[in-house]
């Protein structure tokens, strides 16, 4: 969910979004143009289910059902654009994730089912503490792998896909074939 | 989708079948391959072993339970040790939604089948009928095993049958075909009714003693659990003669539809041979509708899907044509 900025509600949410959201920033090579690095990024995106629009220095992408071996699967909204400033230029992301919302969601939902049913009281809250587990694991390790995929990408050691399964429609381009949505 | 008209694999499309013609062998060393050819034997012998000779206070649901789960953790170890499919890696996302499922059927599945399953059914009607099986807890032990494992694989042999012949059963079954890849867990994969439905059985029937049943559940688990692994092995020829593999499962799950009719047992595939249903084949592309990936939210309303589309359109205005 994206609010103007200056807003109570946008403020009161962006405390909160950390849950969900992943920010972050990967430098450019020396003598790489914006262009460049977001035609690179661009390349990660050319994924069954993946929608992107290219805006100028901005790229955003959306998913839906995205394929189990998507190296971004984890995000299914996200937005990239590139800053120059007089240290160097530098890629700034925000992804949006609710495959983590969801995991974390899950350990109160098995909570609640511990208190419900008598004969889920140990087990719910096992699965609790599973999740909240796998919720703090998933928080560290996806957005580590994110930036690594980046840095690899804009780097040019990400090998290209063969196959761009994109199709150009309108403004945006969009990944062929993939209906409906959800939550993981 | 429909399932299509067609028919099982036939036992003479089976019988020209070469054995496994696309098998490849377990990459390593002489210590790897030595693990990975008898680490399903040995296991199968282990687990044998500890129900028929260990002591009544560890003969216990708790220590199932138990077992179940290291067994569990142990397999999803291997799938980075000897690793069938790169495209099968298992992710976070994939952990966290085949860990959803495996919550699920533990805590609501099975509170649901504890009021409404086979086992009170079974318990009524004997109640009713005035059916007594003590006898079958006075054979010998392991024919108990096997006898309880078979009297529920053949149970289960027909019901995943009928999911893929009838259009009801497999609107409830689907679901757990839309899984894209082969993991440890993946076996709970699916709509909540049809893991009620899988694990409906007969074999309450007979009162074995209870530490036959935990040892024929371990069993099942295991084999459930190894026909689902991103795992390579090296498998005996009798092995894969007489139990169901990640070999004759991932053909099952298939993306071409026709392909999946067979191999529908979850332990023993020698029922499948029996009834010509059996294919010494595998895959590695598995999916449905070309390996598109199902939302957890889809999987749980597909069953449902033909039942809402009606009430949508029962409730939306009856368009009146224009004059």
């Amino acid at each position: 969910m994206i609010l103007p900025a200056a807003t109570p509600a946008a403020r009161a949410l962006r405390l909160i979004d950390w849950i969900w959201t992943v920010r972050g920033t990967v430098p450019l090579a020396p003598r790489q143009s914006g262009d460049e690095a977001l035609a690179l990024i661009d390349t990660l995106l050319r994924e069954p289910g993946t929608t992107r629009q290219r805006d100028g220095d901005r790229l955003t992408f959306s998913k839906i059902d995205p394929l189990s071996q998507d190296k971004l699967a984890v995000f299914e909204q996200g937005t990239l654009h590139v800053v120059t400033a007089l240290a160097g230029s530098e890629l700034r992301y925000v992804l949006h994730s609710r495959a983590l919302l969801f995991c974390l969601l899950a350990s109160p939902f098995f909570l609640g089912i511990s208190a419900v049913i008598d004969s889920a009281r140990i087990s719910g809250r096992v699965f609790a503490v599973l999740f909240a587990v796998l919720y703090v694991a998933g928080r560290f390790l996806e957005p580590w792998l994110a930036a690594r995929l980046f840095m690899r990408t804009l780097a040019g050691e990400q090998p290209v896909p063969d196959v761009d399964h994109a199709e150009i429609t309108g403004n945006g381009m969009t990944g062929n074939g993939m209906a409906g949505n959800g939550i993981a | 989708m429909r399932v299509p008209a067609g028919q099982d694999a036939s036992v003479a499309q089976t019988a020209r079948r070469p054995f496994f013609p696309n098998r490849r062998p377990v990459e390593g060393g002489p210590v790897k391959q030595f693990v990975f050819t008898w680490f399903q034997p040995v296991m199968l012998f282990a687990m044998i072993a500890f129900w028929t000779f260990a002591p009544d206070k560890y003969a216990t649901v708790a220590v199932g339970i138990g077992i179940g789960i290291a067994f569990k953790v142990l397999i999803l170890g291997l799938e980075w040790v000897s690793e069938r499919h790169a495209s099968w890696r298992l992710t976070w996302k994939e952990l966290a939604t085949d860990l959803f499922y495996v919550a699920v059927s533990v805590t609501l599945i099975k509170f649901v089948a504890k009021h409404i399953g086979s086992g009170p059914a079974i318990d009524a009607i004997k109640h009713y009928l005035n059916i007594h099986t003590a006898w079958a807890g006075h054979i010998p032990f392991l024919l108990q095993v096997f006898l309880g494992l078979f009297i529920f694989d053949f149970g289960q042999y027909w019901m995943h049958r009928a999911m893929h012949n009838w259009h009801p059963l497999w609107l409830s079954h689907a679901p757990h075909h839309f899984i894209t890849q082969l993991n440890t867990l993946k076996g709970a994969i699916g709509n909540p009714t049809e893991i009620f439905l899988i694990g409906l059985g007969i074999e309450g029937f007979f009162d074995f003693v209870p530490r036959a049943g935990l040892a024929a559940g371990g069993i099942g688990m295991a084999m459930g659990i190894y026909s689902h692994a991103n795992i390579r092995f090296n498998s005996p020829r009798w092995w894969l003669y007489l139990f169901n593999t990640v070999e004759h499962h991932s053909l099952h799950h298939s993306q071409d539809y026709e392909s999946t009719r067979c191999n529908y047992a979850n332990t023993f595939i020698f029922i499948d041979r029996m009834f010509g249903t059996c294919v010494d084949d595998e895959a590695e592309l598995v999916g449905q509708e070309g390996g598109r990936r199902m939302s957890i939210r889809e999987q749980m309303l597909y069953t449902f899907q033909p039942l809402i589309d009606r009430a949508r359109t029962w409730r939306a205005p009856t368009a009146v044509p224009a004059e």
